[in-house]
């Protein structure tokens, strides 16, 4: 989705200048700016949601259940056992 | 003076969008520790460094590749509208009230040009991923 407003952007920016093409930009960047904010809050809730379960479920089945559908979801195989190396914060 | 309200007008509608994203995320972008970060950025290899990093957390994914090569293009996008001076032209650098409602806003109005808020906002995205996934990882 973010390529698609990419792409159209890039046309835009390859046009002439004219004042209604600079409000297109702008509206153009104003929905990425949504779509990632809509995309960071999505992720943080599932990281609140997480962070909560950490505390109440502490290395309960359910709460390995609950971590491995979500992996299963992003397109990994059998679990968070699978996954690679982390980014250190 | 038509233009100076066009650039206005660009402002508002940009400024606008900065609110909300704060509103959605609860994330002011020009205080993020990234977007400074990034601010401070002076060259294409050192954006895409800064990126990269983040990226990292995708690298055991099915289909690291192609989400690779999309945060790639997406930087590479975002950094020439960064450098168009013709963007600069539209927007100014936009003004971003960082605390709007605290007693002493004023002090707290900051700048950041619109792409490099795209971009920003792009590297948060990747940090938060990362940090979701670095929580699933361990549980």
């Amino acid at each position: 989705m973010i390529e698609h407003f990419l792409n159209r952007l890039d046309i835009y920016t390859r046009i002439p200048r004219t004042p209604a093409m600079y409000e297109i930009v702008i509206k153009i960047m104003v929905e990425l700016l949504s779509t990632l904010a809509l995309a960071t809050r999505e992720l943080k809730q599932g990281r609140s949601s997480e962070s909560v379960l950490a505390n109440v479920l502490p290395y309960s089945p359910q709460r390995s259940q609950i971590c491995q559908e979500s992996f299963r979801r992003e397109g990994h195989g059998s679990g968070p056992a699978e996954a690679g190396p982390t980014h250190a914060r | 003076m038509a233009d100076h309200l066009g650039s206005a007008h660009f402002q508002a509608l940009f400024e606008s969008a900065l609110q909300d994203y704060v509103k959605k995320t609860g994330i002011t972008l020009a205080e993020h520790p990234l977007a400074v970060q990034l601010q401070s950025c002076n060259s294409v290899e050192s954006i895409d460094n800064l990126v990269q990093g983040q990226a990292q957390a995708f690298s055991n994914f099915r289909e690291s590749d192609r989400i690779a090569k999309s945060i790639k293009m997406a930087v590479s996008k975002l950094i020439t509208y960064s450098a168009m001076a013709f963007l600069g032209d539209a927007f100014g650098l936009v003004r971003q009230n960082a605390l709007m409602g605290l007693p002493h806003p004023n002090r707290l109005f900051q700048q950041i040009p619109p792409a490099n808020a795209l971009l920003a906002a792009l590297v948060i995205l990747l940090d938060v991923r990362a940090a979701l996934q670095f929580i699933c990882r361990y549980l």
